[in-house]
């Protein structure tokens, strides 16, 4: 990723980072391999060439009169970092020798080139021996905390940003070079306190973002000291989960979080104060996208704590009461029930799939990061209807609350039905989201919702988007009095996301249609089939445009065939297909490893053909495939995250509860049919005994 | 504010053996994955720090 800088910045400085490069290439040439001087061949930082970005604070000063000071301080900058490893990795003790080595090497080099820059009564040397001092006092303090020498309640705020500032007091010794240089230190007290501000609003996104990494490698900090009443903390392997959800917890819904962003930002807010009037200052560049970061996450912090409080008081009760198994499928069914009822019970947070589609590229939108869980919560509740008839009904007040839910989120204007996010303008309503709504619905006992609420974008689905060869368009847009809205969804269907007909989008609306009303859609499914029997690959599978691997489209378009046209050739080639891509250890995989959505997917697809396509080994194959979802199962009942729907390159959703969901419906279908060919038998058994 | 869930395996077969009981304002009911997943995009945004200009 390419961020770059401001032009100026890039055409001003670019030559002289070009000749530091070459004087430390030199320098390099001198010592053994190992010992490497600087970052090596990692992407520059902002670190690696500091000085330049306070250079309009002294104007006399050009790049090329601070290049010696700007490789001193990288050079300083790496040696400095290189005391992390040593101090926290000690175990390692060639990581050890040789980090130790380039830290002596790097401070011998840097203070060879700051000696030629700065006599030795300069005031200057003053400030460096200040900040080792200082330094080395807050990384002994630090370790006092860190090992329970000094008690815990001494870790105050005041002393948290104490240490803060002073383990980052290099940027003073920057500016005090460049004060030297240009015999000008008007900026200097100014810069100090802004650099020292910027830091510590730095440190508190760290702490954030690396609380429970410091919580297991005992590092003290701010958010931790407001989080933990006694130090160090004591963490098994076992215990590891749960303490770190209940902290997350009080991390988030005690106000920690919010605390340390709001502290970032204030920072950040006075560093900008203290340098608005210093133009073109490109140290900017950097402490704006620090604040955009920390002011977008606080707003979405506080969104998603105050609706989660909101649902978590009136969401209303549900037992459960599961009949022990019968199987070891069942058994893994209620398994990812459970799961499943426990993720419902936290609001389904886990199954949200979050994306930035922000303002700058070209979204009408005010907030950055865009969340949605309609989708996943209508596939959700087609698997509850699974389960649900297996256990007579016990969970319809789930599925009328889910049902209701998903009412509660079509869209009111234009066409209505739904879009994947509906808090993006540009985005419109898609046969996807309808088709599996519609699925949910009408399996649920909600014919009168679907006639009220998925007719309306059905009909401009079927009448204009529908194309001669039998396809369906993915987006429902109408094609004559557009809104403005509607206009520019086309604009950005044709420009951003592509426009036409995906194979598993219409595979999961005609099987829709064909649950709703089969006789009035009769022809439109049969068409739909026909397009879809010209798509199928060479290999028998289906290619998705949205969804990781072949397995799920495969498995929805054997799902329409097997109802909609149970004579095709194209089902015994997808179960071929299936059958030949089974892993040895019984698993089905997006590449040579097994996962447990891939193992569900083509499980489904076997099971919904076998009635006319089956094969006696089908249930061995399926029996294998228990084996290994029994293997990845995780502790907590649920199975592994893994890729399942693809929003845009390398940009992956996956979820925990997706993937138990289709353990779920995999697990019901082939209990239903271990338990019918039982059933059978024992009926040819009392038939044989009743002659 | 409660939460129940036994599990009896000591039932036989289609008896009742799990229970979940569930009601408002349960704290163990706060979701915190949705957040802890949109700190990761917050981390995984392009760094301000990590510009790629020259190589050394």
């Amino acid at each position: 990723v390419y961020t770059v800088i401001s032009p100026g910045f890039r055409s001003q400085v670019q030559p002289s980072i070009d000749a530091t490069a070459a004087v430390l290439g030199r320098l390099q040439e001198r010592w053994p391999q190992e010992v490497v001087l600087g970052g090596g061949k990692a992407p520059l930082k902002t670190l690696d060439y500091y000085p330049y970005l306070f250079l309009s604070a002294f104007p006399s000063l050009t790049p090329q009169d601070i290049e010696g000071l700007s490789l001193a301080g990288l050079l300083y900058v790496h040696a400095s970092l290189l005391y992390d490893i040593v101090m926290d990795r000690t175990e390692d003790a060639y990581l050890g020798t040789v980090s130790a080595l380039r830290l002596q090497a790097m401070q011998m080099e840097a203070s060879h080139l700051l000696y030629q820059l700065f006599p030795p009564a300069a005031a200057f040397w003053e400030h460096f021996r200040r900040y080792l001092i200082e330094y080395a006092d807050a990384c002994l303090q630090e370790q006092r905390f860190a090992v329970g020498a000094r008690p815990w309640h001494d870790y105050t705020e005041p002393v948290a940003l104490e240490l803060v500032v002073k383990k980052n007091g290099l940027s003073r010794i920057a500016l005090a070079g460049l004060v030297e240089l240009s015999r000008d230190n008007s900026r200097f007290a100014a810069l100090v306190e802004a650099t020292n501000l910027f830091h510590i609003a730095n440190q508190m996104w760290d702490d954030l973002h690396d609380w429970k990494d410091d919580l297991h490698n005992r590092l003290p900090s701010l958010l931790l000291s407001r989080l933990v009443p006694e130090w160090p903390v004591q963490v098994n392997d076992t215990q590891c989960r749960d303490v770190y959800e209940q902290l997350g917890r009080t991390l988030y819904y005690g106000g920690h979080a919010h605390y340390v962003l709001e502290l970032a930002l204030d920072s950040l807010h006075r560093a900008d104060r203290l340098t608005a009037d210093i133009p073109d200052l490109w140290w900017h560049d950097v402490t704006a996208p620090l604040r955009d970061k920390c002011q977008t996450l606080l707003q979405d912090v506080d969104h998603i704590v105050r609706r989660n409080m909101q649902r978590a008081r009136v969401q209303p009760r549900f037992t459960l009461c599961l009949p022990s198994a019968l199987d070891p499928w069942q058994q893994v069914a209620w398994d990812s029930l459970d799961f499943i009822l426990r993720q419902w019970q936290m609001g389904f947070g886990e199954v949200r799939h979050i994306m930035s589609l922000p303002a700058r590229h070209g979204f009408s939108v005010s907030q950055d990061y865009h969340s949605s869980d309609i989708f996943q919560r209508a596939l959700i509740a087609d698997a509850l209807c699974d389960a649900n008839e297996l256990l007579e009904g016990q969970l319809q007040p789930w599925l009328d609350y889910e049902v209701a839910y998903l009412v509660s989120c079509r869209l009111t204007s234009g066409v209505g039905g739904w879009s994947y996010y509906p808090s993006v303008p540009e985005i419109a309503p898609d046969a996807d989201d309808l088709g599996q709504v519609m699925q949910a619905m009408l399996r649920a006992g909600h014919q009168d919702a679907v006639k009220e609420y998925c007719e309306p974008p059905l009909t401009v689905l079927l009448r204009d988007n529908a194309r001669p060869d039998g396809s369906l368009e993915t987006w429902i847009l109408p094609t004559y009095g557009r809104t403005p809205q509607q206009a520019r969804q086309a604009e950005f269907n044709r420009s951003r996301w592509g426009s036409g007909p995906d194979n598993e989008v219409m595979a999961n609306q005609l099987y829709a249609l064909t649950l709703y009303k089969p006789l009035d859609y009769a022809a439109t499914v049969q068409r739909g089939v026909t397009y879809l029997e010209t798509q199928q690959e060479d290999d028998g599978s289906w290619v998705s445009k949205w969804y990781y691997g072949p397995y799920y489209g495969t498995a929805v378009c054997l799902r329409l065939f097997a109802v909609a046209r149970p004579g095709s050739p194209a089902i015994p080639r997808a179960l071929q297909f299936l059958r030949c891509h089974q892993h040895p250890d019984g698993g089905w995989g997006l590449d040579e490893a097994s996962d447990p959505l891939s193992t569900a997917l083509a499980l489904l697809g076997l099971a919904v053909a076998q009635d006319r396509s089956g094969e006696r080994q089908d249930y061995e194959r399926a029996e294998h495939a228990l084996t290994y979802l029994q293997r990845s199962q995780d502790a907590d009942q649920g199975w592994p995250q893994v890729q399942f729907i693809r929003p845009r390159m390398h940009d992956p959703y996956g979820s925990r509860t997706i993937t138990s969901m289709y353990v779920l419906k995999a697990a019901v279908a082939w209990h239903r049919w271990a338990a019918a060919q039982a059933a059978d038998r024992y009926q040819k058994i009392a038939v044989m005994g009743g002659q | 504010m409660s939460m129940q869930h036994t599990t009896d395996h000591s039932q036989p077969a289609g008896a009742p053996a799990s229970v979940h009981e569930v009601t408002s304002l349960n704290v163990e009911n706060l979701d915190v994955q949705e957040l802890e997943r949109r700190l990761e995009l917050a981390a995984a945004a392009p760094d301000p720090g990590c510009w790629i200009l020259g190589k050394f």
